[in-house]
């Protein structure tokens, strides 16, 4: 029996998913089809008559960004926001600013499918040397963090994302929940991932084909234990819903990241 | 040499401004133009190099919008914000939704200018009955307000007794430990915090009207005393307009 609503949002598109390069840890905005699809689902939250009342997002402007709109869509801006580095999305290390065709010239396309696809495969640690080095750790928010930053991530796995985003969801998420709040996360497509993995049970070998669409709101019922009940609803106009997944698809071959 | 800086910015234009109506509770939005004055007061900030560790707002979009324009004017939309009905604006009990002609009309004009004048004589209550009864002293972001609380009419000096509390209890420890505090809020809720900070008298916290969408910053000695007078940050010309409004509005006295 269901007894809590839980709502998961990967947000839309930036600069860099139209080019298919990762963006992880780089901070980008969303592009104009990014505000789009956060006002779009904002909309259509709306229509549906959900009232939040707590959303949590990562340290990213693009999950943050996405949050306000729906707020804004939803007349819900008063709701709090609650931000933390524990939602960011997967860190691709090396990876990061590559897209598909560079990083299989470079790497070769068995590596990256692996790389992509594994649970627990890491990718190799992004380096002082990278052209984004600079950009992600002299960033002021992650002085911020409850971690020292010499010790957050440099690469990760999905494995990886998964052990520092639990810890967080387990004393921070899921006390709210169990006190009757209505909360939306507003995250990126493997952060998101990682939470359906461990609310779903799904298995190390099946969360490799498993995609989320962006702006589209994912609806997970959860029991008393905060396991999901029912297999997750994507809300909205079913055409509409289609055609995001397809988008992603495209982009990847069924590659959840972005 | 200031120990901390404090910056305020009070929210522009809302539709209903547009209009001339009390707005107070009401949850307007930004108009267009107030939607500029805060992308411009965030560009500002960002001109200026502005760097902060929290931010503080009300529970009234038009106050949240514009934190949120300036958050991404200077790529700071990371930081942590607070939410609190206590810097929402004055609460203008019957007379919200009444548009100036509308409030004279009712009320006679010698009425309307007691309350302009007051410091502490609140306007009616809004009751049961009022428009917008449902929509603001129902609507689910107060359901955590006790009844003493809630407001049904506030006079400005409703407003500060209950904006100051947040102000000494949650953000002057943030202050003190170092924090750079932004705070987006009303006319009347900041009007507490300056007349706080400055030591000012009730009928000259009367007479000052805060610029909109223009950062009001105080540099401030380690037990909060303001150095100097507040300063506007902005391109030159707006600036000395700001600083033009302000000087012309009655004589304030200490």
């Amino acid at each position: 029996m269901s007894k809590y609503k839980l709502f998961l949002l990967r947000h839309g598109e930036g600069a860099w998913n139209k080019e298919n390069r990762f963006c992880s840890w780089v901070d980008q905005k969303l592009s104009e089809d990014g505000l789009k699809e956060a006002k779009d689902c904002g909309r259509l939250l709306k229509e549906q008559g959900y009232k939040f009342d707590l959303v949590f997002t990562s340290l990213l402007s693009r999950s943050i960004q996405t949050a306000w709109l729906v707020l804004e869509a939803m007349g819900q801006e008063w709701v709090p926001v609650i931000k933390s580095w524990r939602l960011n999305e997967r860190h691709y290390g090396s990876l990061i600013g590559l897209n598909r065709a560079e990083m299989a010239k470079e790497h070769g396309e068995e590596q990256v499918k692996v790389w992509r696809r594994s649970y627990n495969v890491t990718p190799p640690p992004i380096e002082e040397s990278h052209p984004y080095f600079l950009e992600i750790y002299n960033d002021r928010r992650y002085t911020t963090c409850d971690v020292p930053k010499e010790n957050l991530p440099r690469a990760e796995s999905l494995k990886e994302v998964l052990d520092r985003l639990l810890p967080y969801w387990d004393s921070t998420v899921v006390p709210e929940i169990k006190q009757g709040r209505t909360v939306l996360i507003s995250a990126h497509g493997n952060s998101c991932r990682a939470l359906l993995k461990h609310l779903e049970g799904i298995s190390d070998k099946d969360i490799a084909s498993v995609t989320l669409p962006t702006g589209i709101p994912v609806l997970l019922e959860l029991d008393e234990n905060l396991k999901a009940v029912k297999p997750r609803q994507l809300l909205g106009d079913q055409v509409k819903i289609q055609a995001a997944i397809k988008k992603v698809e495209d982009q990847g071959k069924a590659i959840p990241s972005t | 040499m200031a120990a901390y800086k404090l910056v305020l910015i009070r929210h522009g234009e809302s539709c209903w401004n547009q209009e001339n109506r009390f707005c107070g509770w009401f949850d307007a939005d930004l108009s267009d133009t107030g939607e500029h004055e805060a992308k411009r007061g965030g560009q500002a900030l960002k001109d200026a190099g502005y760097e902060f560790d929290i931010c503080y707002t009300s529970v009234l979009k038009r106050a949240i919008r514009t934190l949120w324009f300036v958050l991404d004017s200077i790529d700071q939309m990371w930081l942590p914000v607070h939410r609190t009905w206590r810097l929402n604006e004055r609460h203008y009990g019957g007379l919200t939704g009444l548009n100036k002609a509308e409030t004279a009309a009712i009320h006679g004009e010698a009425q309307v200018k007691i309350w302009r004048r007051s410091f502490d004589i609140p306007p009616p209550c809004m009751d049961e009955g009022h428009d917008f009864y449902q929509s603001i002293s129902k609507d689910r972001r107060y359901s955590d307000l006790t009844e003493d609380q809630l407001p049904s009419c506030e006079s400005l000096k409703d407003t500060i007794a209950r904006a100051l509390p947040f102000w000494n209890e949650e953000i002057v420890p943030q202050i003190k430990e170092g924090k750079r505090v932004l705070i987006a809020a009303h006319g009347n809720s900041l009007r507490g915090i300056v007349k706080h900070l400055e030591g000012m008298s009730e009928e000259a916290i009367m007479e000052l009207n805060l610029p909109t969408g223009i950062p009001i910053v105080y540099e401030l000695d380690k037990n909060l005393k303001p150095l100097g007078p507040m300063q506007f940050l902005g391109d030159e010309e707006t600036v000395k307009k700001a600083m033009e409004a302000v000087a012309a509005q009655g004589k304030a006295k200490k």
